[in-house]
């Protein structure tokens, strides 16, 4: 009964390792917030934003895209978050979403294997990342190689799918001049 | 079991806000820690009955016994202990003991001094010299703004009869409430609850957690000034402020212990409830939320909860029904942290004033020439403050409120923001007084940099400085304080005077300062200026003066002479009179009702108070002496 006591403990409760952060990271980053887990299906109530604003996030291929960049009205002031890499979204967007783009290549997850989970946020009354289990290679951080290419728009570097640098620029394909939207980035991929 | 009746010492209040008391000198208690009290966290109901349970866990702690008593708050009732002082059992008190008064249609505001909050203390002695001291704190309700936007895991409580839910969220299970106690609704999910009373009157209720409330109000084409303006307002930045490292030391700058009990004041939401406020939030992450962690390291959840920020005083979910969005300038919405006696008595001190019921008499509200210096939405409008919107809420009397002089969203200030209106010895970065246009008759002199007119000034002046175009000159108060206002009856040019008291520091507070006694903060909100106020200044008491009783009777003559009909009870400036400022008559009763018109103008400005009368009474005596010979 101890044994099934601990699990379920860890399971409810787990907040796992956060994997290393990136180079550009120059604060630490703070402990991430907790996951609460029933059976392979982990939800973090208030996941990392890029700041304290308004934002709407998607995860793409293991990383987290967040557009948006309204300040939050009524709270005081306060750096961003170092996890992420923001950049301004190209053109003049005539929609609602923001002008900013950021992008988390790192973001928290359950138990730090990237590999096995598949996440997404949900903004709807409030951010909420929902994580299910899931393995896959294709993920950034998964191992790569000729017989495991990368997802589009993410590199295969020193045996491991990795984000090339440069500051993310777009949500939609829209937001890129003849090009795709990718990891929040206009890449060199042709429509 | 050993049943012992309590001797509980009750009454005296101490000081509370929301829970955060100060704490007792110090005894011979070693620590308070090994002290265990279980009670309740979250409000228990009006009325209602709670268990305390105590234990020692020091070595030895189980033997002794524990004596209790209130040291704060309204009384509470069939208080009864067992085994030794161990168990303490009792009713909180009634709506009707917390919040004595009529109270009003819909969700009822409740303060910390208005909901039932108690503070027990719990004392520990072995019989062996060794004690342990504890508080404990209990509440009756979730404080409440008396906005119909409220938060889920908040019991509102509605004035009214025969209220009845008509509706809530899909998936709900909220039921209402009724009585004998006062009809209540707790929301148990996000969305719109519509509840009706006996006579069909809708109220609709919103709730959300805070948390899940967006802070968009920023968005290009709303509210973009305010929310800039806002984001380093002393309110915003308060946690953030106090969190930051003090001077010379690591700690928080607010002293050690802080956030504390301050969270209640100092972060959005109820502390022990689940409605996504500060501390509901914290405890999700895991994170002390009373314990001192820079504002740079909180987590992003809880840092748009930090402070006072919009949801605060707005409210959660969305906003309210049009008809019922002006019930954010009550001063009930402030009240919810400015109303604990005897530490903050702000609200208690200001409810004594004639401000607080400026609007009592209908046609103040209903009238536009009134409202402007009778209401409070009145006021706004006519500062350009505030789009004039008319409302149902203003349909009842709310006063002039904190809100007609204090621009929370420090938009309107006078510069620096730190412009207070509090005597400069006590002066802090808070009071975000508004800075309006100087009225006309003033403006010259508010400009005159050899005046040297006090800013702080600036709110009060608009509503008590008469209208020169007006019928009747109201509310003289500042003109006579500065020696304006007044016309030569012979010539019709402005009969100036000196401002003998326009350099005291603070303006109008420096001597309309005094309240209630006993309240640490905000008595000043009384706004009284009792004779010692001269006394820094004026070493030998003033001489009296006939002042009033000499315009008083200069008016009765004149009106005499003109035939107008007496004035029964509203003030002159609120009949139908008016004087004819292109004669000489009519430039002279101005002059006199500019006297009448101040209450306080022989300390405001004796001379020219004098000066003004003197300029009047040849002026109505000749007409009284034709009069009279006309009439022989």
């Amino acid at each position: 009964m101890k044994w099934i006591a601990c699990a379920v403990l860890t399971v409810l409760a787990c907040r796992g390792p956060r994997p290393a952060p990136t180079a550009t990271a120059a604060r630490a980053l703070p402990a991430p917030p907790p996951f609460s887990c029933v059976a392979d299906r982990c939800v973090q109530r208030h996941p990392r934003l890029p700041d304290d604003g308004e934002w709407t996030c998607t995860d793409q291929g293991g990383a987290t895209i967040c557009v948006g960049g309204e300040r939050a009205a009524g709270v005081a002031a306060a750096p961003g978050d170092p996890a992420f890499i923001c950049g301004a979204r190209r053109g003049a967007p005539s929609d609602p979403l923001g002008s900013r783009i950021c992008v988390d290549p790192t973001p928290d997850l359950p138990d730090g294997a990237r590999a096995d989970w598949r996440c997404r946020i949900v903004s709807d009354p409030s951010a909420r990342r929902i994580c299910d289990r899931e393995p896959g290679p294709w993920k950034l951080g998964a191992g790569c190689g000729a017989q495991h290419p990368c997802a589009q728009g993410s590199d295969c570097v020193a045996g491991r799918c990795a984000l090339p640098r440069r500051m993310p620029d777009c949500w939609f394909d829209s937001d890129c001049p003849n090009h795709r939207c990718r990891f929040g980035s206009c890449g060199a991929t042709p429509p | 079991m050993n049943r012992t009746a309590a001797k509980l010492l009750l009454g005296v209040a101490v000081g509370t806000l929301s829970g955060c008391r100060r704490p007792p000198a110090p005894s011979r208690e070693s620590t308070s820690a090994c002290l265990e009290i279980d009670a309740p966290t979250a409000p228990v109901g009006f009325d209602a009955p709670f268990s305390i349970t105590a234990r020692v866990t020091c070595a030895g702690g189980r033997r002794g016994r524990i004596a209790w008593r209130q040291v704060a708050g309204v009384s509470l009732r069939a208080l009864a202990i067992a085994d030794d002082g161990f168990r303490l059992t009792g009713r909180t008190a009634t709506l009707a003991d917390a919040r004595p008064g009529p109270l009003p249609w819909g969700v009822i505001p409740l303060s910390p001094r208005t909901r039932g909050e108690a503070t027990l203390e719990a004392l520990w002695n072995d019989g062996l010299g060794h004690e342990l001291r504890r508080e404990v704190p209990l509440a009756a309700a979730p404080r409440a703004r008396g906005l119909p936007n409220t938060a889920i895991g908040a019991r509102l409580y509605l004035g009214g009869e025969g209220w009845h839910l008509i509706s809530g969220p899909p998936g709900s299970v909220a039921t209402l409430q009724l009585p004998p106690g006062p009809a209540n609704l707790l929301p148990d999910l996000s969305g719109d609850y519509r509840l009706a009373d006996a006579r069909g009157r809708e109220l609709v209720l919103r709730a959300a957690r805070y948390d899940e409330t967006p802070l968009d109000c920023g968005r290009s084409g709303c509210h973009t000034a305010i929310t800039d303006a806002a984001a380093t307002s002393p309110m915003t930045t308060v946690l953030a402020r106090g969190l930051g490292p003090a001077a010379g030391s690591s700690g928080p700058a607010f002293g050690p212990g802080y956030p504390g009990c301050a969270l209640a004041c100092h972060a959005t939401g109820e502390p022990g409830l689940a409605d996504g406020g500060y501390t509901q939030v914290a405890s999700e992450m895991g994170v002390a939320a009373d314990h001192p962690t820079r504002w740079e390291e909180l987590p992003r959840s809880l840092r748009r909860l930090g402070g006072v920020g919009c949801l605060a005083c707005h409210g959660p979910a969305a906003l309210p029904p049009p008809a019922a969005r002006a019930g954010v300038l009550r001063a009930d919405v402030c009240a919810v942290c400015h109303d604990a006696p005897p530490r903050y008595g702000h609200v208690v001190a200001w409810r004594d004033t004639r401000m607080a019921h400026a609007d009592r008499a209908p046609r103040t509200r209903s009238d536009r020439a009134c409202a402007r210096c009778h209401t409070t939405s009145g006021f706004l409008a006519a500062i350009g403050a505030r789009a004039e919107r008319p409302s149902p809420v203003q349909a009842e009397p709310i006063g002039i409120t904190c809100a007609a002089c204090h621009a929370v969203h420090a938009h309107e200030t006078a510069a620096p923001p730190a412009a207070l209106l509090r005597p400069p010895e006590t002066a802090g970065p808070a009071a975000l007084l508004r800075a309006p246009a100087a009225p006309t008759l003033l403006a010259a002199i508010i400009a005159d940099p050899r005046a040297s007119v006090d800013a702080r000034s600036s709110v009060c002046l608009p509503c008590h400085t008469p209208d020169p175009e007006a019928p009747l000159p109201s509310a003289s108060a500042a003109a006579l304080w500065l020696g304006r206002g007044g016309l030569d009856p012979a010539s019709g040019q402005p009969l100036l005077g000196a401002a003998v008291h326009a350099h005291a520091v603070g303006g109008c507070v420096a001597c309309h300062r005094a309240g209630p006694e006993g309240l640490a903060r905000g008595a000043g909100h009384g706004f009284a200026a009792p004779p010692t106020t001269c006394t820094p200044c004026h070493a030998q008491p003033l001489p009296p003066t006939d002042l009033t009783a000499r315009a008083r009777r200069l008016w009765e003559t004149w009106r005499q002479v003109t035939g107008a009909v007496p004035v029964e009870s509203a003030p002159a400036h609120a009949s139908d009179l008016r004087v004819d400022r292109g004669t000489p008559l009519g430039r002279a009763a101005w002059d006199v009702l500019l006297v009448i018109e101040d209450a306080g103008a022989a300390a405001h400005n004796a001379p020219y108070a004098q000066a003004l009368l003197a300029a009047a009474e040849p002026v109505i005596a000749r007409a009284a002496t034709r009069i009279g010979a006309a009439r022989k």
